[in-house]
């Protein structure tokens, strides 16, 4: 004990850090391995993996993409700034000197401020005033939804699928890299998510209000249906998956924003069960095809229903949790005598979980992306 | 987010370029630094437009005083320190409440898991210290993101901060002390997890 460094020792360490802020997704063995060769007790290892990592806190996901416009549109305004009172001291005093220059650099700050205020000021008026607005982009649509209070954004860093069950009860499985956002009101207009990166959907049947799924270039319309959205930022194609009933996709810059409610068909093209359509970022063009072969085995196309017949608790958990790709965490000791029989098919995995939790007597929530059942003893 | 310095002479030319007007080298620069910008802005505001806004208009200042700017000794120093005084500047626009600079209990939600929890006593650890950062005062829990995160010296924390580099180290130490006693708590579970 004497001979090995402390916690303080090791945390004030930069390279120690470091390498623990760059390994974090390493499995266990390297890590223990890692400690050894440092010297580092393995207890200590733990609380500072602990420690740096609750100080990180949430990682920042975003779009290289969107960064780069983002310092660009700087860019853009700054130089504007510059040249604007450039020439409005140059009307006023006539012509240009080497001292204007200096009057300007003196005044620029609050100038500059100025601008930016009132043009801060304009763009959130333009936004609030602009609801009629025909055309909505995906990143307006974004910047209207940072308005809103209401609004919730989820990411989803690991490994594992995350599950989000939304206020309506529909219920998003979430892939690695992937970021939502949605309303968290049930009483929203319309019932409108944001995504970035690939999820899985089931959507409880609302035929009065709409649920539309934006990315980048398409908008995806259904009214109660489970299908796949894969947009990855960076990816050439966009692809939308159906599993069951009847979707509607449509690209982002046709689309007219009264027909969202208005029109069953947005135009674009439709798609039922194990169609997909797929949008070719380079050519912007939307295909439609026959889905060949489902792109991952959790949420396959193949498994249309579950049937179990007094089947084990722990069965059915493991076989919703294998085809969902979510962790059920629960206690098996508890419930072993606990069984189930039902035909659970296309409705959310919330509901399935409601119908099972029901019929056993126990009570679950999402947290974290993972189920947690807390079950009684059944007879 | 996480900005490990690069050789110091790549940044300082870099600084230097942008200084002179190279537009290419401002990009580098912004670009570089977004991310960090962005992941020390949610830690006082779960507010993101209003991280963004203050992001922009420091963006669009740095460009416009390029010339008046000096040399650094750390541009990453520098850009933390002027964007943390923006994002306060803008915080206090947007909000009508007199705003206190709190470094608040966004910190960190429960549901981060950018590390790999395998099993429930590391959960358990880990929402054991998450309590426990969250019950520091503001300014603790800000300076320990800012030495062991960011990796800032003593020295700049005071100057950032405002306050006496003694304390800083003095904040530190009565951190850390107060976490060895939570952890002492902790101790029988991380035992359980090795077995």
């Amino acid at each position: 004990m004497n001979t090995k460094k402390t916690f303080e020792a090791l945390l004030e360490d930069a390279t120690i850090r470091n390498w623990v802020y760059e390994n974090r997704n390493q499995p266990t063995y390297v890590w223990e391995e890692w400690a050894r060769t440092q010297g580092i007790e393995g207890v200590y290892l733990q609380q500072l993996r602990v420690f740096l990592s609750e100080l990180e806190g949430e990682p920042v996901v975003l779009d290289d993409n969107y960064i780069q416009s983002r310092v660009q549109t700087a860019l853009e305004k700054a130089k504007s700034i510059e040249t604007n009172e450039l020439y409005q001291v140059d009307q006023y005093v006539g012509q240009p000197s080497k001292s204007l220059l200096k009057i300007v650099s003196e005044y620029w700050v609050a100038a500059a401020s100025l601008l930016i205020f009132v043009g801060l000021g304009y763009l959130i008026y333009t936004a609030k005033q602009n609801q009629p607005t025909p055309i909505i982009s995906f990143d307006q649509k974004l910047d209207l939804s940072h308005q809103e209070e209401s609004f919730v954004e989820t990411t989803n860093p690991n490994k594992r699928n995350k599950m989000v069950v939304l206020p309506d009860g529909s219920t998003v499985i979430l892939q690695k890299g992937s970021k939502l956002k949605y309303f968290d009101s049930y009483n929203a207009h319309n019932r409108e998510v944001y995504l970035s990166g690939e999820a899985f959907f089931e959507v409880v049947k609302n035929p009065k209000k709409p649920f539309l799924v934006f990315t980048k270039d398409i908008v995806t319309k259904v009214l109660g249906t489970s299908f796949t959205v894969k947009a990855f930022d960076n990816d050439k194609e966009v692809k939308v998956m159906v599993k069951t009933g009847k979707v509607n996709v449509i690209q982002q810059k046709s689309l007219n924003i009264k027909d969202i409610t208005d029109k069953a068909d947005l135009g674009g093209i439709s798609l039922t069960a194990n169609q997909q359509a797929t949008y070719q970022r380079e050519e912007h063009k939307l295909i439609k095809a026959e889905l060949v072969k489902p792109q991952f085995l959790a949420l396959s196309n193949n498994t249309q229903s579950f049937i179990f017949k007094s089947t084990p608790i722990s069965e059915v958990f493991v076989q919703l949790s294998q085809a969902y790709g979510i962790e059920i965490v629960f206690d098996e000791k508890v419930m072993s005598k606990c069984t189930f029989t039902a035909t659970l098919g296309t409705e959310p995995l919330d509901e399935k979980m409601k119908w099972i939790c029901a019929a056993i007597d126990a009570d679950y929530q999402v947290s974290g992306g993972r189920i947690f059942v807390e079950g009684r003893p059944c007879q | 987010m996480r900005i490990k310095e690069i050789p110091s002479l790549q940044e300082q030319s870099l600084w230097n370029n942008f200084r002179a007007g190279d537009e290419i080298a401002f990009t580098q620069l912004s670009t570089r630094y977004y991310k960090m910008f962005r992941h020390y802005g949610e830690k006082f505001t779960t507010n993101s437009q209003i991280i963004e806004d203050a992001i922009q208009d420091l963006l669009v200042n740095l460009w416009v005083k390029r010339t008046s700017l000096t040399e650094v000794d750390s541009v990453k120093f520098y850009l933390l320190k002027s964007f943390r005084n923006q994002l306060f500047k803008t915080l206090r626009a947007f909000s009508a409440v007199p705003f206190e600079d709190d470094f608040q209990e966004n910190f960190s939600e429960a549901s981060s898991e950018m590390f790999f929890i395998e099993n429930e006593s590391q959960q358990e650890q880990q929402s054991k210290i998450s309590y426990f950062l969250k019950q520091l005062p503001d300014r603790q829990r800000e300076i320990l993101y800012l030495r062991f995160y960011q990796d800032l010296r003593v020295e700049e924390i005071a100057q950032l901060l405002q306050i006496k580099p003694q304390s800083v180290s003095n904040i530190i130490q009565r951190a850390l002390l107060n976490l060895r006693q939570h952890w002492e708590l902790l101790v029988p579970f991380i035992l359980l997890w090795l077995l």
